[in-house]
């Protein structure tokens, strides 16, 4: 156990090293550096030079990539060029709020797609489940950006219910205690429910494949015999065995889930680590654009490692 | 479905007019779907939109939103009545010839990164399901890893380095997204390779090529084909996002995503100027996703019938 943890570690800490001296190579390669981004066109290019000098751009690349690995081994991802600020400051700003509507976004994908396939079970091929598949259908090929435009076109503006951007009002971001959080919570009911939706319909297409394979198997039939009634069996025998592959299946989509929060944060204006990057990416903010990238791929091993370690403590079969 | 959006598409020239011609500005803009608008076309080649034209003489009475207005008959060289079936854009453009337009581009850089995320895909999975050993180990590790990459990050990234051109988002989609095929196939070869009919092909002495293409490979299509089919769904709402937010499909030419980033705009007063290609997009995917169902569908039932 512990061995395969440190090897899967170890692994991790490659990639991750991998990807950050892929994105470094590429920045590299990148026309324009520093001292050209940041300085005006009216500086004499003698000052230019020092800055040069001064960033450590004179010096060869090998020389550059050692000395910035350095930095980031001691945590530091250097300097945003449009804030100004210690990528690592920008980054912690942010990463807060991601992680606040992803968490809140999965969680109602799996609950919602738990909840609609055990409904469509009661009566498998019955009108209701057909029904419930075929909106499970759509919701799946929905693209993040048009259900988040729908929930802003309906819920916002046709009823205006909730706000259709940004993670505060102007007196919400004043005000303290109670009135602060609900007006948090009223910025994130569109948001979450874009994510929410987008994802809940392959959650529930996958469960209602597995749970029907489920149902007919013994152990079920078995429970069934005893007396169990048929709610019980399946929610009780059944759902946990068909779970078992969804915490790989929520891994795997660890991916797709810190992309897809960037094109919700990117319409509803929402202040996390998928808005950033983007405005980095438009205004070629390299430095914030590799810190985010390393970051975001630490995040994805950390978190495929925390479902490999969840499947086995859920699945006695697994050993690590 | 899928068929049909793709013959629409690819008729699209034929059907609809220039979808990136803006028929006028000021005249033609936004207007609603149905709307029939009197197009004319001057001498220096500008078009203009009126509710109503009106030939007198050798002038023309012209009425141009709610205000008329007189053209001298050889300014004209040109008049129509044209109906805008879906409407037009906030800059006048006809909204159905870009959504049939923008369906071709979205089809046809779906397929080609498919094609591309088919042949890597499908060339690792056989490499390292049919050889084994250290290439297959070190080939899997290689997939683990870039699994676990956040694409569109890395997708942000190149945009912001590079300038984003139609054969680079291809290219970096369809290798982007090969890893899935990859393991599949490599875990069907993984099972076939211990059946009868391929220990008698070694036993005649096929060599190992032959065997990888001409018996392996068929044997393994049905999987790969529902794989393939889903995965086209995928790359058209990749493809899709990565237009919505600027770095796909670059303007003026017409997407289904950076049409909805347009449309987002007048959300509130033309809502279906988003709402359309963002439909498009869904009933793409779920065509895909049907396509797939329906061979899972066909390979049962071949099975069963055997």
């Amino acid at each position: 156990m512990m061995r395969w943890a440190l090897r899967r570690a170890a692994v991790g800490v490659l990639l991750v090293w991998l990807v950050a001296t892929v994105t470094f190579a590429l920045v590299s390669l990148a026309p324009g550096d520093a001292a050209t981004r940041l300085a005006d066109p009216r500086i004499s290019s003698a000052v230019r030079e020092r800055w040069r000098r001064d960033f450590g751009l004179d010096r060869p690349l090998p020389a550059r990539y050692a000395s910035w690995l350095g930095s980031v081994l001691t945590g530091d991802l250097g300097t945003s060029w449009f804030y100004r600020q210690k990528v690592t400051d920008v980054l912690g700003d942010v990463l807060p709020n991601t992680l606040l509507i992803t968490s809140l976004g999965l969680a109602l994908e799996v609950g919602g797609g738990i909840a609609l396939a055990l409904v469509q079970l009661r009566r498998p091929h019955g009108r209701g489940d057909r029904a419930i598949t075929l909106a499970t259908l759509t919701a799946y090929a929905m693209p993040t950006f048009g259900v988040a435009l729908a929930l802003i076109a309906l819920l916002s503006y046709r009823v205006p219910l909730f706000p259709p951007s940004h993670m505060h009002s102007l007196a919400g971001e004043t005000a303290h205690g109670w009135a602060r959080f609900t007006d948090l919570a009223a910025h994130l009911v569109l948001p979450v429910a874009a994510i929410g939706i987008t994802g809940v319909g392959a959650v529930a297409r996958y469960l209602r494949g597995s749970l029907l394979d489920e149902r007919t198997e013994h152990y079920v039939l078995a429970a069934r015999a005893r007396g169990c009634s048929a709610r019980r069996a399946m929610v009780v025998h059944a759902l946990p065995n068909a779970l078992l592959p969804l915490i790989t299946m929520v891994g795997m989509s660890l991916p797709f889930l810190v992309s897809g929060s960037l094109i919700v944060e990117v319409v509803f204006s929402w202040p996390g680590m998928g808005q950033a990057m983007y405005t980095a990416a438009l205004g070629r903010d390299l430095p914030l654009l590799l810190g985010g990238t390393i970051v975001a791929t630490a995040a994805v091993v950390v978190g495929n490692l925390l479902a490999d370690l969840a499947y086995a403590a859920a699945d006695p079969r697994v050993r690590l | 479905m899928l068929a049909t959006l793709a013959a629409a598409a690819a008729l699209g020239p034929l059907l609809a007019a220039d979808p990136d011609a803006i028929v006028d500005p000021q005249g033609a803009a936004l207007l609603p779907p149905g709307a029939v608008r009197a197009v004319l076309t001057r001498r220096d080649g500008s078009t203009l939109a009126a509710e109503a034209a009106r030939r007198d003489g050798d002038r023309w009475l012209v009425t141009a939103r709610g205000v008329e207005g007189l053209l001298p008959a050889a300014e004209v060289t040109r008049v129509e009545t044209r109906r805008f079936w879906l409407g037009t854009d906030a800059v006048g453009r006809d909204v159905l010839a870009r959504l049939l337009s923008g369906g071709r581009v979205s089809l046809a850089v779906g397929g080609l990164a498919l094609a591309i995320a088919l042949l890597a895909g499908v060339g690792v999975g056989l490499l390292s399901g049919w050889a084994g050993g250290a290439a297959d180990a070190a080939l899997m590790r290689l997939v683990d890893a870039l699994l676990a990459v956040p694409m569109l990050f890395l997708l942000l990234f190149l945009a912001a380095v590079f300038r984003p051109s139609l054969a680079a988002l291809i290219a970096v989609l369809g290798f982007s997204s090969w890893m899935g095929i990859a393991r599949l196939v490599r875990a069907q070869v993984l099972s076939l390779r211990e059946r009868e009919f391929i220990l008698a092909e070694r036993v005649i002495g096929a060599s190992p090529w032959r065997i990888a293409f001409l018996h392996l490979l068929p044997n393994a299509l049905t999987p790969i084909a529902q794989d393939g089919a889903l995965r086209l769904g995928d790359l058209i709402l990749v493809e899709a996002s990565l237009s919505f937010l600027g770095l796909g499909v670059q303007p003026p030419a017409a997407s289904w995503g950076n049409m909805v980033a347009e449309g987002q705009a007048v959300l509130s007063s033309a809502w279906w100027l988003a709402f359309l290609p963002a439909a498009l997009v869904a009933l793409t995917v779920i065509g895909a996703a049907l396509v797939a169902d329906g061979l899972q569908v066909l390979a049962h039932r071949s099975v069963a019938t055997r």
